[in-house]
């Protein structure tokens, strides 16, 4: 890659690998995080949008989206694998999500997530059981 | 404890908590159940192991590939290629069943050409699976009864989709499935009929006030949302618990109440508006008229009725935390994810929707299950046909047996729900509509039907 920019012109310099990860990266993930934050401060009538999946090296993730109408946007993304993700830290965890995110419960309307009811039905009677 | 059953219960807990927050389940895995549901039937399940058996065998070597490609050179028109079975894509199935459908004068030219001029023989069983036009002719069955539920969930996976959105899909199913004229095999049709039961099922886990209220406000929709069991009035009802929850005042209740019977009773002003062809978010837009009740629809209206965008936001962040780079931590995949993210949101990508409806556009069924046996008599073996008898037996039986218990449990939902003569009426043949539109009109003058109804 670097040899085909010098090729295509000797003055094009591309950045380091340090300058680009150290540098570059983290200012425009900072500009896009504040831009997400002032988006989200004024927001009303949100959908929030979570759901769990688990990567290559078997960590628990869950991410929490926020979505009105066409714009969607990443609230936060948690690792999971050193506690339950039971319904009381996964509710503590949203809640922390969301005043960390300065969003109101007022502002938010539905809480949406995936619901295999056959599972449901099924954890249902293993409870029962 | 299961997660889907964690989050089922994180929603409740949280309903509880706030009850503003409302509790809605993906409507998208919903349908991709239902096409799950259909793909386990035994009708189903045969016709999806041949097409993965074909497509894994052509699929898995360069030199069979190539002959394909051979033959496809020679084919006018876009060109499909086979696709292997993923269950956790919501595509995947269709997709499968379109590419062996649209390969089938392939494969036979790899049959003819197989053995001859050292091209490699292909084994028996895959000779056998390709001569047997039976299975090519199931095969457009299941394609024509999944496209409805495909078509489905690739309009509702677009993000203007709305809550009022389900409940019109789920219609749209029932309706297609009702009218299917291309299926004539008894097994489809049987198929087809179990596959209505499976959808009334899944309906009547959305058998919950909001998912009625958006679908009334749907401008489109409103008379067919008020045919059935929930009336005007009970919708009414549950409004109001919904706009408590949401903090509405005494005030507020009272103008919406005026308001929406207004929109019941099909006042000038919204006749007026109902020719324009908008989306319910557009609609509600201009009704600048009726503040209160643009408030609530825009409200109702703004929720989103699906999980797509973090299931979006998954195969993202597989992307960057592969095998190689299995140590990222969640800071540098979230910064990743939300660059991601933001670099996607610059161009806009046909969906797999789009994709099909062409593709059905310029590929219309070629052919039913009886014209191929009667055109083709001789070509079917007596093996082929025994087979076929057998087929048709074992499935009969698995058929009664299903009726027997399900026909004491389960009715037809959505016929509860809504009023199917009336949704042809309105929305697949409008034209037909036209009449009655005026009647409602003069029906305003009436007066003993309005008090009723007014009532709380």
């Amino acid at each position: 890659m670097k040899k085909f920019i010098t090729e295509l012109n000797p003055n094009y310099k591309l950045p380091s690998r340090d300058t680009l990860t150290s540098r570059i990266f983290t200012k425009a993930a900072t500009d896009l995080f504040l831009q997400r934050g002032d988006k989200i401060k004024g927001m009303k009538d949100v959908t929030i949008c979570l759901d769990g999946w688990e990567d290559v090296s078997h960590n628990s993730v869950y991410a929490f989206m926020i979505l009105k109408n066409d714009s969607e946007d990443i609230l936060d993304i948690v690792d999971f694998s050193r506690q339950r993700p039971n319904v009381e830290n996964l509710k503590n965890k949203l809640y922390e999500v969301m005043h960390a995110n300065l969003l109101e419960p007022s502002s938010i309307i539905a809480i949406v997530t995936d619901n295999p009811s056959t599972m449901v039905s099924c954890g249902y009677k293993t409870i029962n059981e | 404890m299961l997660t889907s059953l964690i989050q089922v219960r994180l929603r409740q807990e949280i309903h509880q908590d706030h009850k503003n927050i409302l509790p809605i389940r993906c409507a998208l895995h919903h349908f991709n159940l239902i096409a799950k549901d259909l793909s386990k039937l035994t009708f189903a399940k045969d016709i999806i192991k041949v097409n993965c058996r074909l497509v894994t065998f052509f699929t898995s070597s360069h030199i069979r590939t190539a002959k394909l490609r051979e033959w496809m050179k020679d084919q006018p028109g876009p060109h499909r290629y086979l696709r292997t079975l993923c269950e956790t894509r919501w595509y995947s199935l269709i997709l499968v069943c379109l590419g062996v459908q649209s390969f089938e004068q392939g494969f036979q030219y790899c049959v003819e050409q197989s053995g001859v001029l050292g091209n490699p023989q292909l084994p028996p069983d895959i000779i056998q699976a390709i001569r047997n036009r039976y299975h090519f002719a199931k095969n457009n069955e299941l394609t024509v009864i999944l496209k409805p539920v495909i078509d489905s969930i690739g309009r509702l996976e677009g993000g203007d989709s709305t809550l009022g959105d389900v409940m019109a899909e789920f219609c749209y199913i029932r309706f297609a499935w009702m009218h299917l004229d291309e299926i004539t095999s008894p097994d489809a049709i049987r198929f087809k009929e179990e596959g209505l039961r499976i959808l009334s099922r899944r309906a009547k886990q959305y058998d919950q006030e909001i998912y009625f209220i958006a679908f009334f406000l749907c401008s489109k929709y409103k008379r067919v949302a008020i045919s059935g069991n929930w009336t005007f009035r009970r919708i009414w009802n549950s409004l109001l618990s919904l706009v408590k929850a949401w903090g509405y005042t005494v005030n507020d209740v009272e103008k919406l109440r005026t308001e929406i019977s207004q929109y019941h009773n099909h006042d000038e002003l919204f006749i007026a508006a109902e020719g324009l062809p908008q989306g319910p978010r557009a609609y509600w837009d201009l009704m600048i008229e009726v503040p209160t009740l643009r408030k609530l629809a825009l409200k109702v209206f703004a929720i989103v009725p699906h999980g797509a965008a973090v299931e979006r936001l998954f195969s993202i962040l597989s992307l960057s935390k592969s095998k190689i780079r299995n140590k990222l931590s969640i800071d540098t995949m979230k910064q990743i994810a939300m660059m991601r993210a933001e670099l996607k949101k610059n161009y806009i990508q046909p969906t797999v929707g789009s994709r099909l409806s062409s593709f059905n556009a310029q590929n219309e069924i070629r052919s039913n299950i009886a014209e191929v046996i009667n055109n083709d008599e001789e070509e079917i073996n007596d093996h082929d046909q025994e087979q076929l008898h057998d087929d048709i037996r074992i499935w009969e039986l698995d058929a009664v047996g299903d009726l027997d218990e399900e026909n004491n449990i389960e009715e037809d939902i959505l016929a509860q729900f809504f009023n199917f003569d009336l949704y042809y009426q309105e929305i697949v043949n409008p034209n037909l509509g036209e009449g009655n539109m005026a009647e409602n009109v003069n029906r305003r003058d009436e007066k003993n039907w309005s008090i009723e109804q007014f009532m709380i």
